[in-house]
């Protein structure tokens, strides 16, 4: 719910505010995949084949989990910025929609005030014999993230803390990307680190005595790092259109594959798409 | 005699061109084309890459050179020639202009430029400023 409110509060900031100033920075993964900063607004269709080792994230059956699945791809991404104040939804970020407030910026580097939604709502109970636990909430976290760039390579930082009371927790992420041109393909790849709390992972994928039944054993996780990488080449067609493609790996916390939520270590996805940068 | 008055006209205005226009070129109707004659880049700035086909034609035989406007040398030269086509491997963040030309003479007889445009336009970023404290 919190991510379907989030994201409606975001197309309706981008009705509302008239003019898109210049720009300074997005994420991590826009910035490094594209190499351009600022306000932005792209639509896009494509097939994405992904795989997500965790209870009804992919598959309601708990067997499946471990299998990956194809799908249609849709994707609005943008990012908006009226004065110092940004609202952003990138497809490729871990966040799925953002606002902000560009607290310092210069030439290379950027300091945010970034309010943002790092999990939607995990709902496990819809696979078969997990009808017992809880929906998870989504969480809403208010932080700060910065970006430094030198040359093709883009550093970011983020610390954030959830506000919605929702797990309480604490984020931290520490990424790294570069990007080469060859020829017209402009190439990019990832890698990050992103830091999570007890608090999160025990409100995602702990189980609480209450939840627990024959099938599904108590958990309780303590706090956890997710390593992802992430490799992609982008070449436009023509001045309104680019094809994108990119792969994507996680490799989940300890403490996430030890729950029984989980079925799996590697998440992935791999795919490509049409995109119409408007 | 309404329906010869569009036919006499056409006559008279071809004739006093025929007049007007100097022979050499009356002689050369020149044609000089790049397909395609434009290179899509992702960023402003950037390089942009296209094998570009540069193919010309001329009413009268002789030795023909074509050029890139940017450079001295040219691109290839054709003897006793009236048509002649070659790939080109473009590369520039600017357009270009290639033109034709007839014996070493420096005024062109033709010309094609390939223009270079981008999906994203680089955006400035800000100067340093602080605006929270």
């Amino acid at each position: 719910m919190v991510k379907q409110r989030l994201q409606a509060l975001v197309l309706a900031t981008a009705f509302a505010l008239a003019s898109m100033q210049p720009a300074i920075s997005a994420d991590i993964s826009h910035e490094v995949r594209d190499g351009r900063a600022g306000g932005f607004l792209e639509a896009g269709i494509g097939l994405f084949y992904n795989r997500v080792p965790l209870v009804a994230f992919i598959h309601e059956d708990f067997d499946e989990s471990d299998d990956g699945g194809l799908s249609l791809h849709i994707q609005l991404e943008g990012r908006l910025e009226w004065r110092n104040f940004f609202a952003e939804t990138i497809d490729t970020s871990f966040s799925d929609v953002a606002f902000g407030y560009t607290a310092w910026a210069d030439h290379d580097n950027t300091v945010e005030w970034v309010l943002s939604s790092q999990f939607s709502e995990y709902s496990p109970n819809e696979a078969a014999g997990f009808e017992a636990l809880d929906d998870r909430d989504g969480d809403l976290t208010l932080g700060f993230r910065s970006l430094h760039q030198r040359d093709n390579i883009t550093l970011q930082f983020e610390l954030g803390h959830d506000i919605a009371n929702a797990h309480n927790g604490l984020i931290a992420a520490a990424l790294i990307g570069r990007s080469w041109q060859l020829r017209n393909w402009n190439a990019h790849a990832l890698f990050g680190l992103r830091h999570f709390s007890d608090d999160v992972i025990n409100h995602y994928f702990g189980v609480s005595d209450g939840e627990a039944s024959d099938t599904v054993a108590a958990y309780t996780g303590g706090s956890g790092t997710l390593a992802s990488a992430d490799i992609g080449a982008v070449v436009p067609i023509n001045e309104d259109w680019l094809f994108r493609t990119n792969l994507t790996l996680d490799r989940l916390p300890d403490s996430v594959v030890a729950s029984p939520l989980a079925s799996g270590r590697m998440a992935y996805s791999v795919g490509a798409q049409f995109v119409y940068v408007f | 005699m309404c329906f010869l008055k569009p036919t006499l006209s056409t006559l008279s205005v071809t004739l006093l061109a025929a007049l007007l226009i100097p022979a050499d070129a009356r002689a050369e109707p020149q044609q000089l084309q790049a397909r395609p004659d434009k290179c899509v880049s992702l960023r402003q700035g950037q390089v942009c890459y296209q094998r570009v086909r540069l193919s010309w034609q001329t009413a009268t035989a002789g030795d023909y050179c074509l050029y890139d406007a940017s450079d001295k040398q040219p691109l290839k030269c054709w003897s006793n020639a009236t048509r002649g086509n070659t790939l080109y491997s473009f590369a520039s963040q600017t357009d270009r202009e290639f033109h034709l030309t007839r014996d070493n003479n420096a005024t062109p007889l033709a010309q094609a430029r390939v223009t270079v445009s981008w999906v994203y336009k680089t955006k400035s970023r800000r100067r340093r400023s602080w605006r929270l404290f």
